[in-house]
């Protein structure tokens, strides 16, 4: 009797512990993501314009290497963050993720008004869920449902020969700063 | 019993607990998974919905990936037979293209990471694929330089291949588990 008590605490306590650690993984790998990458640009709120995929990348796990990346560590605790860039001719989107790495929002370039010069733009604003902000002109706004998480440009390659094009003109332009 | 006992007893189950978690995440992933062939995908990944398992397992072997509303990914790790990928093998993965704005192939090593090969392929998708009349393709996925559609592999070791389907056809999210998705058969090995 002894020992079966003895083994359903164990029983007990080994599956609390795993349930803990599983809840606790994807705050954990998420933040220390974005540790890494605010440690790169110089803090939190910043763009960091990461070179394309290859076989030495090792920030993030199964990265696409026909997409370019932008990501920007968010913190919103203080300000809402703005997130522009313009829009190229292939697809393009911008995601947020939570502090538990859910994905909360995404939008890419279809779903763009053009302007009346025909081009589009990334004009969105992130913000706290509960909070309110006085909007920039033809901004649309983000509730986010964590002051800490990530935002990710993904801009599609289509052209070899055109990626550096793309690299100047479009990913060097995505950008993320407190409103 | 003592309480240094009971003390041991804790520490070895929380140990215990944390130690199990990448296998209990594994089981789990795969009973919660959604199968079609070879490939496999969720339903839930990267929205609210998905429960602790499901995030933690995409926390650690796909960070950051996109809701279903906005792409898909299946990720193959076995061929048609069910046995796993091996970069001692060759391999040949045969379909047509695929109801989305944009896809693609990529081949990840067992580290989960994009695989180092002298002509720096990682990926095949509409845009570097040489496609047969009637509009099939079928990619050469070996360890060793090929002609055509060669996706280089790892020269030994288990690897996976993530299909990605970026803004697909609603007859994707309507049918997860039937669409036709490439088969992948296995060749010679070493």
């Amino acid at each position: 009797m002894k020992v079966l008590k003895l083994i359903a605490v164990f029983i007990l306590i080994a599956g609390l512990s795993n349930l803990a650690t599983v809840a606790a993984l994807p705050y954990l790998i998420n933040a220390y993501v974005a540790h890494r990458i605010a440690d790169v640009v110089g803090g939190y709120n910043k763009a960091l314009h990461a070179p394309r995929p290859d076989s030495h990348a090792r920030t993030v796990v199964r990265p696409s290497p026909d997409l370019l990346y932008t990501a920007c560590a968010f913190d919103i605790s203080e300000h809402p963050l703005l997130i522009t860039a313009p829009v190229q001719r292939s697809y393009v989107s911008v995601s947020a993720f939570a502090s538990d790495t859910s994905n909360f929002a995404a939008i890419n370039d279809s779903l763009l008004q053009a302007d009346a010069s025909g081009n589009k733009h990334f004009n969105l604003v992130l913000v706290r869920e509960g909070v309110s902000v006085d909007l920039p002109a033809g901004a649309q706004v983000i509730k986010a449902p964590s002051d800490k998480g990530l935002v990710l440009f993904r801009s599609l390659i289509t052209d070899e020969a055109q990626l550096r094009q793309l690299q100047q003109d479009f990913q060097a332009q995505q950008n993320c700063s407190p409103l | 019993m003592k309480t240094r006992y009971w003390i041991a007893l804790v520490v070895i189950a929380c140990l215990t607990g944390v130690l199990a978690t990448k296998p209990v995440v594994a089981y789990l992933m795969n009973r919660f998974a959604v199968h079609n062939g070879s490939w496999t995908t969720s339903a839930s990944t990267g929205s609210d919905s998905a429960n602790i398992y499901e995030r933690a397992a995409i926390a650690v072997a796909g960070l950051y990936a996109l809701s279903n509303k906005e792409a898909i990914y299946y990720t193959a790790f076995t061929d048609s037979d069910g046995q796993p990928l091996d970069g001692a093998c060759d391999y040949s993965l045969r379909g047509s293209t695929l109801p989305a704005r944009w896809w693609s192939l990529t081949m990840y090593g067992a580290d989960h990471y994009l695989v180092d090969n002298v002509a720096g392929i990682y990926s095949r998708h509409a845009g570097n694929l040489e496609f047969a009349a009637d509009k099939s393709y079928s990619v050469h996925i070996s360890a060793t330089a090929q002609a055509h559609n060669w996706l280089p592999a790892p020269k030994s070791g288990k690897f996976s291949i993530t299909l990605r389907l970026y803004n697909p056809d609603v007859t994707v999210h309507e049918n997860l588990s039937g669409i036709a998705l490439p088969v992948i058969t296995r060749g010679g090995c070493k």
